[in-house]
């Protein structure tokens, strides 16, 4: 079963630092990636810079060789030749051959002494070339140390920041503990369960009152059937239905809740079921013009049809209980059986 | 074909991600620059040294330097390059010692063997200065061109370290390299599914 979360449990510093630990990984991690990865790029970008430098240092060696052998075997050349010219020119006036030789030594004596020069050129470009295939050579290498360097100083840089969030951490840790301590965590917890009930009363009351309401429509309707069965009423069902309606309305408007009717509609319609009850029991004069001459001609009262009366109001508008009260007003007792009055 | 079975879609590990940084733009451009400079400098040393060696003149000791026959026949109808102007007053030295000493009854003599001698070495001593001053001037165009290829080289080696650099403090900045490492199975189940259910 999963352990449920509880924001007010204290962590040990232990904890804490494990915590924190695992959320530097990723970043630790990652930056190493990174780290390691880009050094071997530039580790392998690195590798060919001490062939490269082989490679150059090797092409100006070998012209430098071609051009000291060449000027070599050019001077020796040319005092060969001149010694060749003198001997044949110190020969053909019967002289001594020996100048020319001397004049052939001179020329070998430069060659070598040209040679020599070259020699000391190719020796500094042979180790000019040496160190700095040395120093490519090494390159790669340099590189690798960078890239180590560099993950111990990332490595620091992220570590660097875990004494800091530890020291927050526990300030949190403590701040939960004091709040602990000091009963504002029960606080909370009691007023958490106080709004909970409260809400869970409001509901009751809620569903009370509904069932109440419920109830008293059900009693309403169960009057209104009552009554209209001892008037021996047989209403068509929409003027039964529009007399729950009105009856309902009645009740509402008696409860002052919205829906219902007026307090001057009520007062309103009670003055019209009784006048009209009256008018039915003791019936309505004729009309006559100033001529005498009858314009409305006269309407007989019925002194006995309280059932009538109450069945006119009804089907006229009146609420029941409100025709039932008016009826019992104007006839006295009309119904057969007890004091069955409308409490209106 | 027949098709592989889902379940063995996890054991199908993806290519290694590289990290590189040559597509750096400044890296390319340093890199062109430095493929430019080098082959300018090339290009520069080998007009040089045909220049000199036109100048210097023809001999079949040097025909390897020459390197193409254009140069090689430059040099030799060249009738002011440096061999050609020695060779015309060393000639003028040896009629004009010959001639005086014939004039002075002397052609037999010794001293005129020690003149001839004299101008021999003479003329020796400036082909060799001649020669000398040659050797220095293309040695000099050797070592310029090493110098200036290493420093084409040393040019792209700090740029490569700063791409380097600058690669790596994005990608530190910005949240390192992810990790490589397949999703299993399930992780690629549960990604579709996510997907699926924001699309």
């Amino acid at each position: 079963m999963a352990k449920t979360y509880d924001p007010f449990a204290i962590l040990t510093p232990k904890q804490l630092r494990r915590q924190l630990l695992a959320q530097l990984a990723p970043f630790l991690s990652s930056g190493s990636r990174a780290i390691g990865g880009y050094t071997d790029a530039l580790t392998r970008a690195l590798e060919p810079a001490a062939r490269q430098t082989r490679a150059t240092y090797s092409r100006a060696e070998q012209e430098q060789a071609a051009v000291d052998d060449a000027l070599a075997k050019h001077l020796s050349g040319a005092g060969a030749a001149l010694q060749g010219d003198l001997a044949a020119q110190l020969g053909a006036a019967g002289q001594s051959t020996d100048p020319a030789s001397a004049v052939g030594q001179v020329g070998r004596g430069a060659a070598g002494a040209g040679y020599g020069r070259g020699s000391a050129s190719l020796s500094q470009l042979i180790s000019e070339g040496a160190a700095a295939e040395n120093y490519s050579g090494h390159l790669p290498d340099i590189a690798r140390l960078g890239g180590a360097q560099e993950q111990g100083q990332y490595r620091q840089s992220i570590l660097s920041q875990l004494p800091q969030l530890l020291k927050d951490a526990q300030a949190q840790e403590f701040q939960k503990a004091i709040a602990i301590q000091s009963g504002l965590v029960s606080q909370a917890k009691l007023a958490q369960t106080a709004s909970v009930d409260k809400a869970r009363l409001r509901q009751g009351q809620q569903r009370i009152e509904q069932g109440q309401q419920s109830l008293d429509l059900r009693a309403q309707q169960q009057q209104t059937d009552n009554l209209l069965k001892e008037a021996g009423l047989n209403l068509r069902q929409d003027q039964y239905k529009l007399a729950i309606r009105r009856e309902n309305r009645l009740a509402k408007g008696k409860a002052r809740k919205s829906g219902g009717f007026t307090p001057g509609q009520i007062s309103k319609l009670r003055a019209t079921a009784i006048e009209t009850v009256k008018d039915w029991k003791h019936g309505i004069p004729a009309t006559t013009s100033a001529s005498g001459t009858v314009t409305k001609p006269a309407i007989p009262g019925k002194p006995h049809d309280a059932h009538g009366a109450f069945r006119y109001l009804v089907l006229h508008g009146i609420p029941p209980t409100m025709a039932d009260w008016a009826v019992g007003n104007v006839f006295g007792q009309w119904k057969r059986r007890g004091d069955q009055r409308s409490g209106y | 074909m027949a098709l592989r079975p889902l379940r063995h879609a996890s054991r199908i590990k993806p290519p290694p991600r590289a990290i590189d940084y040559s597509a750096d733009p400044i890296l390319q451009q340093i890199r062109a620059l430095a493929a430019r400079n080098d082959a300018s400098a090339q290009a520069g040393n080998l007009a040089a040294r045909k220049k000199a060696l036109e100048g210097y003149g023809y001999d079949p000791a040097l025909k390897g330097l020459y390197g193409d026959p254009g140069t090689q026949g430059t040099a030799q109808q060249n009738p002011f390059s440096t061999l050609a102007i020695l060779a015309r007053a060393h000639t003028q030295r040896q009629t004009d010692l010959n001639q005086n000493y014939n004039k002075a009854n002397l052609f037999y003599s010794s001293a005129r063997g020690q003149a001839l001698q004299n101008e021999g070495t003479q003329y020796l001593g400036e082909q060799a200065g001649a020669a000398q001053k040659l050797q220095d001037f293309l040695t000099g165009l050797a070592s310029s061109l090493a110098a200036e290829q290493q420093g084409s080289q040393q040019q792209i080696v700090q740029a490569e370290e700063d791409a380097y650099n600058r690669a790596l403090q994005n990608s530190l900045k910005y949240g390192g390299v992810a990790a490589t490492k397949p999703l299993s199975f399930q992780q690629r189940i549960r990604q579709v599914a996510r997907k699926a259910r924001l699309a």
